[in-house]
């Protein structure tokens, strides 16, 4: 699985746990949770991974939580990135890329 | 009286039954007769008294409204939707308000009922309450925190960007100097009638480095006085 795509999944559920315990808890509207969820939607319909964390980041300023989710998900995403180039690097120094 | 049984009126007047066996037996009153009021020697039935009908108003009918769904009803169907069908589909349908259309379907509705500007205006304001309400001070200012760290950091790649294009343009101006003096040489070189076949070749060649090094050091417009200024300074200084 692409690594941006890992972090969407990742993102999206951890915000709809969120806002199942929100709303069990009444500590959001229903309609703010609705809108929550219509700007996560929108957002990973995006391909690019620098837009999306913009965009998220832009999120995060109304949203505590999404704020919370995404520096734990973005440092995830890192390792995963930083993982994924050093194996590039280790098949390029086998003389595997042309 | 007969023998044979049959019926018979007492002396009080009240009807009564001769049995086969010649007993008498009590007589039956009828079923509206509770009691038997005495008058001398005889006894009135007392009837009872029919129970007046009067005409009740219908009971009031008490009409359960159905259950207003609460949050908690919507967190719970949200869940169950994740489960089954996926976090994806789930909040897909919960952003489309899939779960509201079920709840809705509930309520009795109003024929032609519509919000009116005013309500739509009165619910809007609610959600910007709430959202004003849900961000405490405490959560803003980590926030902008956050935001001024990552200028902070964005201004921290763009020094360590220009101080490696500073460096760039001395060593490209140190090289175009370099250039400039062996072009000198080539000059004076060609001049020599021994040397001037291999000048021409080298001046080729110079000629070559020097295009290509103008075009690395292209510098972009807003950039384009302080380079100029420094191809000044250079050129006073060579």
């Amino acid at each position: 699985m692409n690594n941006l795509t890992q972090f969407k999944k990742d993102f999206k559920r951890d915000v709809l746990i969120n806002v199942v315990v929100d709303l069990k808890h009444d500590k959001t509207t229903n309609a703010r949770a609705k809108s929550l969820a219509r700007e996560v939607i929108a957002i990973f319909e995006e391909e690019e991974a620098r837009t999306v964390f913009r965009k998220i980041n832009k999120l995060a300023e109304n949203h505590p939580d999404v704020l919370n989710i995404f520096i734990k998900r973005a440092q995830e995403y890192e390792i995963r990135q930083k993982e994924e180039n050093l194996n590039q690097v280790r098949i390029y120094l086998k003389g595997g890329v042309n | 009286m007969e023998n044979g049984g049959g019926s018979t009126t007492l002396a009080s007047g009240i009807p009564s039954t001769v049995s086969s066996k010649g007993s008498i037996e009590a007589p039956k009153a009828p079923s509206n007769v509770v009691a038997f009021e005495r008058k001398g020697n005889s006894a009135k039935p007392v009837e009872k008294e029919a129970p007046k009908l009067e005409k009740q108003e219908p009971a009031e009918i008490i009409e359960f409204a159905p259950r207003k769904r609460t949050n908690a009803d919507v967190a719970d169907e949200l869940f169950e939707s994740a489960k089954t069908d996926g976090v994806d589909k789930a909040l897909e349908r919960f952003a489309k308000d899939e779960f509201d259309a079920a709840s809705k379907e509930d309520k009795p509705s109003i024929e032609g009922e519509t919000l009116s500007e005013e309500q739509i205006k009165i619910e809007k304001e609610q959600i910007e309450g709430d959202k004003k309400e849900l961000l405490p001070v405490d959560v803003r200012i980590a926030n902008l925190e956050a935001r001024v760290g990552e200028l902070a950091s964005e201004n921290k790649a763009l020094e360590k960007r220009l101080a490696e294009t500073t460096e760039l343009a001395k060593s490209g101006m140190l090289t175009a100097l370099e250039l400039a003096k062996i072009l000198r040489e080539m000059i004076e070189m060609e001049e020599d009638e021994k040397k001037k076949k291999k000048a021409e070749s080298l001046l080729l060649m110079l000629t070559g480095l020097i295009a290509k090094m103008m075009a690395l050091i292209m510098v972009p417009e807003e950039h384009e006085e302080d380079a100029l200024e420094r191809i000044d300074e250079a050129g006073k200084a060579a």
